[in-house]
């Protein structure tokens, strides 16, 4: 052998390292990922009225039209990013009533922590994504989320009402995204903007000024699960 | 001291050819399955968004665990055992490697994706037990070819060292399985610090088991003499395992009858469940735990071959029981959103979803199997892995 | 058992070169490659009518400026920044897909996941 070990090993622990690297940099560029205990001047939030929830489900039709959410007619593998649910107080003669279910954009989000390759993420404002291109489809998020707020896309979709959007990608996990190609451009979710009923308020939680924080500041909203210390970003009114 | 002195088989009757053609058939319709299931994607399973992790899983876990007590009864018996027990050490280290193999094959083929499988490797999560997992089976899988290596070099330093570090590994390696269950807080039927022993225990239990079988029968239908006394060591082995198991499995499920928050699911369990009551009584209980015992400890049947080998196969079906009552429950009850509400949506909330395994699946399940059996009797063919009737190594020959 | 030993290292070493064979008994096949074509649509008024970058930049590196545009607005969003270079911007010219980007990625066996048969999610302004 012409070359001595000393260079061989050299030569090729600088290829292995730069095989691995080379892929990995773009993912390293400047991240804006949230860092664990960052605080940051904007927290995306909602606040849900269940006193003017009237179960209409309009929500779910335009949240579908808007995010290109596939609908297949079975109930097995239907995808929701948001639902309306019928509650009703286990007590004689209570009264049934609604309440719009989705992601709750949870600070210490139990789907990012168990997601394998780091394709469900926290931005630094809050709202909680999944990069469906880096996506295995494993599911452990879904299994970990304890909303059921996600959903897995089971099938080819021929679901695309907003052009705009890209179709959904099949095999693995998506969820509500707070409609964030709206929210980066200024404007409300659809499902906020489209309720009749205005059941459905959003806003940065972190600035006190806000018409949310307000709400939130006046005592009578909570969250769901509060038991599991996932600290989420959606707060109900009037459970 | 005298060496056993092992060689390929010779594998040229038409009863092995058959069986070859057979099992390379069911494994080609295990290829053809998982190609549909990728290309049409998931809804061809019986799978829904209450149970994501289905069979599939259940499999996977139960063949971890397999591998996982398979390379340590391999590793024990061939370091510390008597001379009887090293006929053990290779077919059950070539069993670790398949089982493994098999595992990994079902768990990958079960992803949305699998056209993926590169990402786990250098998009690591550390807070993400499956992702360290990556990591931590292949580890093992390297580990374990070359334990098997040093075992067919007859390299008894190596297989020392290599033996005692698969050891070590296999008990990572089992229960970071159980941490992908045991640290899921949103699931109560799951959390639990008590699932990576319990898994360990289990594991080591129904691999000594599958070891035994295989043995037996390899050598039964390759037509060799065995030695009755090692059967017999290693069932009283397993008798003690088998109550270890019993023991974490009952108080795993007392603790979930004291927790409100698992209460209602093991209610479920035990008691009106359907299906998965007989699971939980007649499977787990009846077959996999209390028939083991009763024929490992009666002093008519604990001797006999026959016996030990019927406890063996009850104990491992047993086990498939509770990795199916851990994993299906666990997902598909009604997770309590609004505690002392009623809950129902048509995203199916609050509404047990039953799990039906669809026809490419369960040629998926079926061919995974012949996967293991089909690779482990090539192997004997190909490979030393069985002893030589009456012809044995001298020490210094060698 | 020597011979049969040279034997599989000839095999071997003639798999490894086999595209360098295949072009030096071909001679030059990039020539031979199709060429895309552009049917461009007419650019709006006030929009210069030439591509994102040079068009050689583009020919050698159009998917690692997809790749970080993708990343950058997904996982980062910044949406407005990497806007000129996401694919909805490449459609706004480049509106026939079968011509224009097919031609060279079926030549070469490169299906793109952006708009490849099983991915599909994003070939909405364009021709099928």
């Amino acid at each position: 052998m012409g070359m001595d070990r000393r260079t061989f090993l050299k030569l090729g622990g600088a290829i292995v390292i730069g095989s691995m690297i080379t892929p990995g940099t773009q993912y390293l560029l400047a991240s804006q990922e949230k860092k664990p205990g960052e605080k940051s001047k904007t927290r995306w939030g909602m606040v849900v009225d269940l006193n003017k929830c009237t179960g209409c489900k309009v929500c779910e039709k335009v949240c579908r039209e808007e995010n290109n959410v596939p609908f297949y007619g079975n109930k097995r593998y239907d995808a929701y990013w948001i639902r309306v649910a019928n509650i009703r107080q286990e007590l004689p003669g209570a009264p049934e009533r609604y309440i719009p279910l989705l992601c709750q954009h949870c600070a210490d989000a139990p789907c990012v922590h168990v997601c394998v390759t780091k394709a469900s993420f926290v931005r630094k404002d809050g709202i909680v994504l999944v990069d469906e291109h880096r996506c295995i489809g494993c599911r452990y998020c879904v299994v970990a989320c304890p909303y059921r707020a996600r959903s897995i896309i089971f099938r080819n979709s021929n679901t695309w009402t907003n052009k705009e959007l890209p179709r959904m990608m099949i095999g693995v996990a998506t969820k509500c995204t707070f409609c964030v190609h709206r929210v980066d451009k200024g404007v409300e979710p659809a499902c906020v903007e489209k309720c009749p009923h205005n059941a459905l308020t959003f806003g940065n939680i972190n600035d006190p000024n806000s018409k949310i924080a307000k709400i939130i500041a006046e005592g009578k909203t909570q969250v769901l699960r509060p038991e599991k210390l996932v600290r989420p970003g959606v707060f109900y009114k009037g459970l | 001291m005298a060496k056993y002195y092992f060689a390929p088989i010779e594998g040229k009757t038409p009863k092995y050819y058959w069986t070859v053609g057979i099992l390379g058939t069911l494994v080609l319709g295990w290829l053809v399955a998982s190609y549909v299931r990728f290309i049409k994607g998931m809804y061809i399973t019986g799978m829904s968004h209450s149970v994501t992790w289905a069979g599939a899983k259940v499999i996977f876990v139960l063949f971890v665990g397999l591998s996982a007590g398979s390379l340590i009864m391999s590793a024990l018996s061939a370091i510390f055992g008597q001379k009887e027990y090293k006929v053990l050490g290779r077919v059950a280290a070539f069993n670790a490697v398949l089982f493994m193999a098999g595992a990994l094959g079902i768990l990958i083929t079960d992803w949305g994706r699998p056209d993926r499988i590169v990402l786990p490797f250098y998009m690591v999560n550390p807070r993400s037990m499956l992702s360290l997992n990556a990591y931590i089976y292949m580890t093992y899988m390297t580990v374990g070819v070359l334990y098997l290596w040093a075992q067919l070099k007859e390299n008894e330093k190596w297989t020392k060292i290599l033996g005692i570090t698969a050891v070590i590994v296999a008990i990572f390696v089992h229960s970071g399985t159980g941490f992908i269950f045991g640290v899921v807080n949103g699931r109560d039927m799951f959390f639990s610090s008590i699932t990576p022993l319990a898994f360990v225990v289990a594991a080591l239990s129904s691999g000594s088991a599958l070891a035994m079988v295989v043995l037996y029968y390899t050598f039964k239908l390759t037509k060799r003499s065995i030695d009755m006394r090692f059967f017999q060591q290693l069932s009283r082995v397993m008798l003690g395992l088998i109550i270890f198991v019993f023991y974490l499995v009952t108080i795993e499920h007392l603790t979930h009858l004291y927790v409100p928050e698992a209460q209602e699911g093991e209610f479920y369990v035990m008691f009106s469940g359907g299906f998965f009551t007989w699971v939980f009584w007649g499977m787990l209980y009846g077959l996999g735990l209390l028939i083991p015992i009763f024929l490992l400890l009666n002093p008519a049947t604990k001797t006999k071959i026959k016996w030990i080998l019927t406890a063996s196969v009850l104990h491992v079906i047993g086990v498939l029981g509770e990795r199916m009552l851990f994993i299906l429950p666990g997902q598909f009850l009604p997770i309590p959103i609004f505690p002392g509400y009623e809950l129902a949506s048509s995203f199916q909330d609050g509404v047990v979803m039953p799990y039906i395994p669809h026809l490419a699946e369960i040629i998926q399940f079926i061919g995974i199997f012949a996967f293991i059996a089909f690779v482990y009797i090539m192997g004997l063919r190909m490979l030393p892995l069985l002893p030589v009737e009456g012809k044995f190594v001298k020490e210094q020959d060698h | 058992m020597k011979m049969k030993a040279i034997t599989a290292f000839l095999v071997f070493l003639v798999i490894l070169t086999l595209p360098f064979l295949v072009s030096a008994v071909n001679g030059d096949i990039l020539s031979q490659a199709p060429q895309p074509k552009l049917e461009k649509a007419k650019a709006p008024a006030g929009v210069e009518n030439k591509c994102v970058e040079e068009v050689p930049y583009m020919r050698a590196n159009h998917m690692n400026i997809l790749k970080t545009a993708r990343v950058q607005v997904v996982r980062n969003g910044l949406r407005e920044k990497y806007k000129k270079y996401s694919l909805e911007n490449c459609f706004t010219c480049h509106r026939n897909r079968a011509e224009f980007c097919d031609k060279c990625h079926s030549y070469a066996g490169v299906e793109p996941g952006c708009f490849g048969d099983r991915g599909g999610c994003h070939y909405a302004n364009t021709k099928k």
